[in-house]
């Protein structure tokens, strides 16, 4: 009995100074993102986007989508691809051993003619079944595969790919026009070589003109508001934020522009792992800090990718339980850069930060729901602390979701009606009062599963 | 200690809801105001289109018209609308008049005296945009700027210029700004493709001057390497034989852009390009024998077929196929020799060029001779797995 009091009071103090902690990096987080993105949308003012559009000397990009029985959304993300405004651009798109039509479909649509080309197995693949090609279309390949996985057809994409660029980007996206343009301008401008960077994600809305994006609103169903809601706070000012330090873990695989040659030299995508974005991130970083070569690796906060996000709580649930089964894989399989200084700012800080608190949080925070209320069973507690820290937890909460949609305000605008807005600042307190507490309860399942050995996923179906 | 404690929670609670109260009324109150200064600006934008269109060069009572306060819905409405119509040739001169009648160069020239870069870089690209020549003196000396912001912003603002001053000051600087690493080589090569062939007399003296400075001669030859002229032919040649093995393939992809220009006799005294130790040399020679279009070229292609880089050996395939009937002999040997990386590199280009169609279509030829060469290419081409198109037409012929 005592060592359970003692291990309680402890405990206590643990979760105080662990939540300090760790909203002391989302407040230095935030303050850098504000001060980060307000001085980004000066600069869009000058920066050559006109220039590089038309200009024969834009690096050409090879835009590589794996897709794996995609039927109901394959020629959206094709279509809006082929649309952007881009100089030179080749459009690859794999398919990973689909059992629904997604290959038939790009075949009819676009009168695909097979064609034989020789694939060299730079990055080692599944066999490739044989490749499909247009000469009314003539940056457009479609690849058939053996299934693979994800990793596997991005890698397939490299391999065939000819330009010193790719995009990788989810099938269930939507890119906007000037999506590439704006990604490429900082990597062309940066004095110091960019081999990586990513842009925003935002949640698709159903009936939005996708090609011409007039009068967006916002979706009708909670779980997706809460959705933008979330993405606007992990984008506009997480990953603006670390940004800012050279302290990316982790690009958004739905859409992100890597250096070809710096994704082979690393020896492309892993299949090890279900986070197969984050993990090649790691890898990069890895490398060429050993390798002492300077680098950086970019998050743009102007060009924009829309993508579907999952409508129900089941499907939520699986995605969040992947990708906390992803960030644990990819630390797990790269332990040795932690507090290591040899890996500069990202072994010595950002990686403690995303073990201590975004791999371990969810474990905290569900040991909390346990201890503090046995805490108060047991007299260790005094309830008036208990009930300010749970209004200043909340309140903090509220403070920082209010704080990006600030940012979304300042930047984008994308939502122009005040309904919407209104609507999104709602959220945006809502989300404190069971939204983050329910991810949390999934994110601590998946440390569980992955403690008792879970390592691989199955396939989600887009609805379109 | 625990009351202490107690007060500094309630007192962040506070602080924190005052920032989430902040943040709610500045949401609000930007959005509203936004909403208004943006619908004024677009009705004064509409208010005086027509009349500047239609204005007399020196009409003074349109310029006491237009005046504004610097920043005011006014003035950035004019300011806007002069941007948006500076681009109609027509009216150039007329707006480039306004620009500096009614304040905006001044204006945006005493902002390059301000310390922070943003500010200078938005007054360097409204600069640019207004196509200001009288500025082009002060946008020369944020050249020299430390900053490779203000360096970048400052050459793309020099380009839209676009004027022999304006061309002449970034080549003075171009050493300093490339060894200073104050702008990138793409940033440079894009900007300075905007100086078009008009200004080729330019370029052709300063590669002339950076002749021993390769880093600057390899843009300059990039960059003229898209125009088009009979001028850039002894220059090119001469840089074939440079010691950097860029420079000689920029050379070649100079001469490759004027090959209608140029003798065949002129190609074969490069011939030994052919064999040079750098395969990007190798590879632009193979597409300046492409872009010949002389019979001559098969012979060294040939060569290049199995040459050790799978670029050159496609290329060389490409170029081939391009002579397509002419060439059958070349590809039968190629296809029989043991060399794989040849026969796929020239299977490969047949399919990709859709000359495969072609061969197809031989068979029925009334000549048997190439009727023979082409079943044989096919053949060969079908036992590498690399035709399924005649494995299909075979099955179609015996059903």
């Amino acid at each position: 009995m005592e060592l359970l009091v003692a291990f309680i009071i402890f405990f206590n103090y643990f979760v105080g100074i662990y939540w300090a902690g760790f909203n002391f990096f989302y407040s230095l987080m935030l303050a850098g993102g504000i001060v980060a993105v307000l001085k980004y949308i000066q600069k869009i003012k000058y920066l050559p986007f006109k220039e590089l559009t038309y200009s024969t000397k834009t690096p050409p990009i090879s835009i590589i989508i794996p897709a794996y029985n995609e039927e109901n959304v394959i020629l959206r993300v094709v279509n809006s691809a082929l649309s952007i405004n881009y100089p030179e651009f080749e459009l690859i798109v794999v398919n990973d051993g689909s059992i629904d039509n997604t290959l038939k479909l790009l075949i009819d649509h676009y009168k695909l003619k097979r064609i034989d080309l020789v694939y060299r197995n730079i990055l080692k693949t599944e066999a490739v079944r044989g490749f499909y090609y247009s000469p009314e279309i003539p940056n457009l390949i479609v690849i058939d595969k053996d299934k693979g996985g994800k990793s596997d057809a991005l890698n397939c994409g490299i391999n065939i790919s000819r330009y010193p660029y790719f995009c990788s980007i989810d099938a269930d996206c939507v890119l906007e026009r000037d999506s590439l343009i704006r990604l490429i301008t900082p990597v062309v401008e940066s004095t110091v070589p960019v081999i990586a960077c990513s842009g925003v994600v935002r949640i698709l809305t159903k009936g939005t003109d996708y090609m011409n994006f007039k009068e967006l609103v916002l979706p009708k169903k909670s779980l997706l508001i809460f959705q933008i809601v979330e993405y606007l706070r992990a984008f506009l000012f997480g990953r603006v934020g670390l940004d800012l330090v050279n302290g990316l873990l982790i690009l958004s695989g739905a859409f992100s522009l890597f250096q070809k040659s710096c994704v082979i030299s690393v020896g492309g995508y892993s299949k090890k792992t279900v986070a197969e974005d984050m993990e090649i991130i790691l890898r990069l970083h890895r490398y060429y800090r050993e390798k002492k070569i300077p680098y950086k690796i970019r998050f743009i906060a102007d060009p924009i990718c829309w993508t579907e996000a999952p409508e129900d709580l089941k499907s939520l649930a699986r995605q969040r339980i992947r990708w906390q089964i992803g960030l644990l894989q990819s630390l797990c399989q790269h332990k040795n850069m932690i507090l290591n200084p040899r890996y500069g700012f990202i072994g010595i800080t950002v990686m403690p930060y995303f073990l201590f608190f975004e791999a371990l949080g969810p474990f905290v925070e569900f040991l909390g729901y346990i201890v503090i209320p046995l805490s108060y069973f047991l007299d260790l507690i005094n309830l008036e602390f208990f009930f300010l820290f749970i209004f200043l937890a909340f309140f903090y909460g509220i403070f920082l979701s209010v704080g990006s949609i600030f940012l979304e305000e300042v930047t984008y605008r994308r939502y122009p009606k005040w309904l919407d807005l209104f609507t999104l600042l709602f959220y945006a307190v809502l989300e404190n009062f069971g939204y983050r507490q329910i991810n949390s309860l999934w994110r601590f399942k998946a440390v569980i599963l992955y403690l008792f050995g879970k390592r691989s996923w199955k396939h989600i179906e887009k609805k379109g | 200690m625990t009351e202490n404690l107690k007060y500094l929670i309630i007192g962040a609670i506070l602080l924190i809801t005052f920032f989430i109260v902040i943040f709610f009324i500045s949401i609000i109150i930007r959005r509203f105001y936004r909403s208004k200064k943006f619908k004024e600006i677009d009705r004064l934008k509409a208010t005086y289109k027509q009349e500047i269109i239609n204005a007399d060069f020196l009409d003074e009572t349109l310029i006491k018209k237009l005046e504004a306060s610097p920043n005011s819905s006014k003035w950035h409405a004019i300011e806007d609308l002069l941007i948006d119509l500076i681009e109609d040739c027509e009216n150039r001169k007329k707006i480039e008049y306004l620009f500096n009648k009614l304040g905006y160069v001044d204006f945006y020239e005493k902002l390059l005296l301000k310390r922070s870069v943003i500010s200078k870089c938005i007054a360097i690209n409204r600069l640019g945009e207004m196509r200001s020549k009288s500025s082009i003196n002060k946008l020369l000396d944020m050249l020299k700027e430390k900053d490779p912001e203000i360096v970048s912003t400052t050459l793309v603002a020099l380009s839209k210029i676009k004027n022999k001053e304006a061309l002449t000051g970034i080549l003075d600087n171009i050493s300093q700004i490339i060894q200073s690493s104050l702008a990138t080589r793409k940033t440079l090569e894009v900007i300075l493709l905007n100086f078009n062939e008009e200004f080729l007399d330019i370029y052709r003296k300063y590669i002339l001057k950076h002749a021993h400075n390769p880093e600057v001669l390899k843009i300059l030859l990039e960059v003229v390497s898209f125009f088009s002229s009979k001028d850039l032919i002894d220059i090119a040649i001469e840089k074939t034989s440079h010691q950097d093995p860029e420079i000689r393939a920029k050379a070649l992809k100079i001469l490759g852009n004027n090959a209608k220009y140029l003798d065949y006799n002129v190609i074969e005294r490069l011939r030994n390009l052919s064999q040079d130790p750098a395969w990007l040399v190798r590879l632009r020679f193979t597409n300046l024998l492409e872009k010949t279009d002389s019979v001559k070229a098969l012979e060294i292609l040939e060569t290049l077929l199995f040459d050790t880089h799978w670029m050159v050996r496609s290329a060389a395939a490409k170029a081939l196929s391009r002579f397509e009937d002419l060439s059958l002999d070349i590809v039968i040997n190629a296809l029989e020799s043991s060399d794989i990386y040849a026969k796929e590199s020239v299977c490969e280009a047949l399919n990709k060029s859709l000359y495969v169609y072609k061969l197809i279509t031989n068979l029925n030829s009334p000549d048997d001779n190439i009727k023979k060469k082409s079943k044989k290419i096919l053949e060969i081409m079908k036992a590498l797995n690399l035709c399924h198109l005649y494995e299909q037409s075979e099955t179609k012929v015996s059903n």
